[in-house]
């Protein structure tokens, strides 16, 4: 369909060099001047279609999920023959699928992205972490853990990087989902300046670190440790709320942070 | 200066030993450039034109097959007077990639593109445009800045949508060798134009230099609480910078609690390297460099 003109265009050259009738060479002109304006209208039509993407990522960046994920959708089928746009879309549904909380979807979209992105490069790595903070969201632990584990080598590897962050997030999630509080602590160390390439969403992270801290002093006996478990603990959570507003860091957190602050 | 061809700009860009050195950036080049691709562009047209009269005129006289021969003909000379400018223009799309990773590459090839004619005028602006991004990566604000004003001269065509950033680039360079009058027109013409969000958060950031470099403290902060909405889009050490320059105009306007607030959150975006000497030299705070903004947006979790 899309070499269409182009085929018209080499009929009518070839039919001109056959025939010898003022009609029918009038009609093949016109037939050759519709090919090029074809061409011109499509042109035209995919422009619009990546001004239409455009948009909805700016609509996903400045947080406004609904709108993003409806236009997404609807965007979704004319740009299949867009490999670029149809990838940019399905990555813009999976990622306002998540931050509106439908986290099994979120993850049958990263699913369908990584199955059909052609490189396992850190692009794709980074969407093996999301789908893994789906995962542990919706409680699927066992299949978060298989992924961390193989995905180990990114932190070292992407230092420094979004993709390192995502997955410093990625693992203190899972401490805290799975109650090792204490192995979340051990990552309180190198913590801020793993989570710097994330900008403002750091926040959520420091929120979880400040969790462990709570649950490490309700384990702890020891008054003095915990009275510094308590302090680490505040100071963290004064990070987070200095990022984020109390009410979008208690939106999106797991409930076992929820019920540790309520 | 080695002569500029496909040969030796393939050679510069192995790194064999031949430095391809572009010269300064001259108006009077430009319009010369320009001019000679519009007489060349217009003598091909008209030599088309002329063909297709005589065609008709003397279309009973050639007889059966003339009227297809002279469709090939003109489908030939279309293609060979737009295949420069289409493989040009493959190509600007191609080099945008590789600005970031390898520049002395994409010097090269910025060589051989402006040697080429006839280019379309907004296909040899848009050479320049990326000309202006080197530049500007180099930290030649001077170069850059000459690059822009020289392009922004002209009508950009079907490139437009460039405007704005070859406008952000202005205004940076000019607020880098200290401008300041250029940077104002160039930022009150931003206002003046319809930008991309990433365009627009570029522009926020610009502007709350512009005001704190010229003392103009109470602009920088007034309506604070939306202006941070904005400025948390930004990428995160772009984001941290900007959070530390309205935490000085903070406290040079008097509100301590604000400027501390702001100063807390520089310093969990960015950490003490960088926004340490931000501050005692604001106009040398080159982190806040925005030429990066042709990338595509990032999701981030």
């Amino acid at each position: 369909m899309v070499r269409l003109p182009l085929f018209i265009g080499l009929g009518a050259v070839g039919i001109l060099l056959l025939v010898d009738n003022a009609v029918i060479t009038m009609m093949l002109w016109l037939a050759f001047i519709s090919v090029f304006i074809a061409a011109m209208m499509r042109v035209r039509y995919l422009k619009q279609l990546e001004a239409q993407g455009v948009q909805v990522d700016e609509w996903a960046m400045q947080r406004r999920y609904v709108d993003a994920l409806r236009s997404a959708w609807v965007l979704l089928p004319k740009s299949r023959k867009r490999h670029g746009l149809y990838m940019r879309m399905s990555n813009v549904i999976a990622h306002c699928l998540s931050e509106l909380k439908c986290h099994e979807a979120s993850a049958e979209a990263y699913d369908f992205l990584i199955d059909h992105l052609p490189l396992e490069g850190a692009g794709v790595k980074q969407l093996r972490v999301y789908r893994a903070i789906s995962w542990l969201m919706e409680d699927r632990l066992a299949d978060a853990d298989d992924t961390l584990r193989h995905l180990r080598g990114v932190k070292s590897e992407f230092k420094g990087t979004a993709l390192a962050s995502a997955y410093t997030y990625a693992e203190l999630l899972q401490c805290v989902k799975t109650y090792h509080f204490d192995e979340g602590v051990a990552l309180s160390e190198t913590l801020l300046n793993d989570m710097r390439p994330l900008g403002i969403e750091a926040g959520y992270t420091y929120a979880m670190m400040s969790t462990c801290y709570h649950e490490m002093v309700l384990r702890t006996e020891d008054e003095k440790e915990k009275a510094r478990l308590e302090k680490e603990a505040n100071k963290w959570w004064e990070y987070a709320t200095c990022l984020i507003k109390e009410e979008h860091l208690m939106n999106r957190m797991p409930p076992e942070v929820m019920k540790q602050r309520s | 200066m080695k002569r500029v061809n496909e040969d030796n700009v393939k050679e510069a860009m192995r790194g064999g030993g031949i430095k391809l050195t572009l010269p300064r950036f001259n108006d009077e080049l430009l319009r010369k450039q320009i001019t000679w691709d519009g007489w060349i562009r217009w003598g091909s047209f008209t030599t088309l034109a002329a063909i297709f009269v005589w065609f008709i005129v003397l279309n009973p006289v050639l007889g059966a097959g003339s009227s297809g021969l002279v469709m090939i003909l003109l489908i030939m000379g279309w293609l060979g007077l737009n295949s420069i400018n289409a493989k040009t223009g493959r190509e600007l799309a191609q080099v945008s990639m590789v600005l970031d990773q390898d520049p002395k590459r994409a010097e090269g090839w910025i060589a051989l593109a402006l040697a080429r004619k006839p280019l379309l005028r907004w296909v040899r602006l848009m050479i320049y445009h990326r000309l202006a991004i080197v530049r500007h990566r180099e930290q030649d604000f001077a170069e850059s800045a000459a690059i822009c004003r020289g392009v922004l001269e002209y009508s950009l065509g079907p490139a437009e949508a460039s405007r704005a950033h070859l406008l952000l680039i202005l205004t940076e360079a000019s607020l880098e060798i200290r401008d300041m009058g250029t940077a104002y027109s160039s930022l009150s013409q931003l206002y003046g134009m319809k930008v991309s969000l990433v365009e627009a958060l570029q522009r926020l950031s610009l502007q709350i230099r512009y005001e704190v470099m010229t003392g103009n403290y109470g602009a920088a902060v007034a309506n604070i609480e939306s202006k941070l909405e904005l400025v948390e889009l930004l990428p995160a050490m772009q984001c941290g910078i900007v959070h530390r320059l309205l935490a000085i105009g903070a406290e040079r306007y008097g509100d301590r609690e604000l400027a501390e607030r702001l100063n807390k959150r520089a310093w969990l975006l960015c950490g003490d390297k960088v926004i340490r000497g931000i501050g005692e030299d604001i106009a040398n705070s080159k982190g806040m460099t925005m030429v990066g903004g042709e990338k595509g947006l990032n999701l981030g979790k």
